[in-house]
């Protein structure tokens, strides 16, 4: 089993270029998921399971 | 077990209130690292200053990003990082607080008050 | 005490996205999940959403509360005008959250 964090970035809006740096940093050596919420109708039975599968959700404005 | 919470910090509006947040934490033990960014400063009333300094005094820190020295009030001192400063520190913490909005495109009139 | 590995933790600090935080709260809970939630500073005024009862619905009473102080801030009584959904108990301070910290195993900012 991989003890490499995993890491749920949710983006409630379009992210903007601070945040995708800071997500470039954090992500380094990381077991990284996205989530666009602002993208389409989200699913939101599919978004409980990607936080409970994560070890840290960061969701980002 | 203590935690280390980062409160992000990049609305003015939003500023001041995530400072006060950020110390209900620390008050719960756990290590508060409030951060004014995008050079976004809410107005340093008393009652702020007196937040900051309290979360200082419970080994947290507050941080800002993209302000020089000079646009801080006298007595007021903030502890400078950079993007990627400041990245390198999200990832050893425990919580991430995106708080409240995104960095508006313009600056809040003086109709907004405190 | 220890965080429930199958206990959501929602911090509310944003007005806008109540459809989001119901829809999460929704799901969470058709998977067996329990929700925790507290509203902080402006995202108080989501109490006056018809989706707030909904939402409290989905929470045990004493899993869902609102930063009586931002209340206060806004404008709101918080004696004489209590969020239909919540009890005088539940307008509580900034401790919420760190016993939302504490309770959850996982947690989502709003």
């Amino acid at each position: 089993m991989s003890d490499t964090k995993k890491i749920l970035h949710i983006y409630r809006n379009e992210p903007c270029e601070t945040v995708n740096k800071l997500v470039a940093i954090i992500n380094r050596d990381r077991d990284v998921k996205e989530y666009a919420l602002y993208k389409n109708k989200p699913n939101y039975d599919m978004l409980v399971q990607m936080i409970f599968e994560a070890d840290q959700t960061i969701s980002w404005w | 077990m203590s935690k280390k919470i980062y409160m992000l910090l990049p609305n003015r509006i939003y500023a001041g209130d995530g400072v006060r947040s950020a110390l209900g934490q620390a008050v719960e033990n756990h290590y508060a690292y409030p951060v004014f960014m995008n050079g976004e400063l809410p107005r340093f009333s008393d009652y702020l200053k007196e937040n900051i300094d309290w979360i200082r005094d419970m080994e947290g820190d507050v941080l800002q990003m993209g302000c020089d020295g000079a646009e801080l009030p006298e007595g007021v001192e903030l502890t400078p990082v950079t993007l990627e400063e400041l990245g390198e520190r999200l990832r050893e913490a425990d919580i991430i607080i995106p708080y409240g909005l995104s960095k508006q495109t313009k600056t809040p009139p003086p109709a907004c008050g405190e | 005490m220890s965080a429930d590995p199958n206990k959501l933790g929602i911090f509310v600090t944003s007005p806008q996205h109540m459809s989001h935080l119901v829809g999460i709260a929704k799901a969470a809970v058709r998977a067996g999940k329990k929700v925790m939630v507290f509203f902080t500073f402006k995202s108080v005024h989501l109490t006056k959403s018809p989706d707030f009862v909904t939402l409290a619905n989905l929470c045990d009473i004493e899993d869902i509360a609102i930063c009586a102080d931002s209340y206060t801030c806004e404008g709101y009584d918080p004696e004489k005008d209590i969020p239909q959904g919540l009890t005088a108990r539940q307008m509580r301070t900034q401790a919420y959250h760190g016993a939302v910290l504490d309770e959850c195993g996982k947690y989502l900012v709003l």
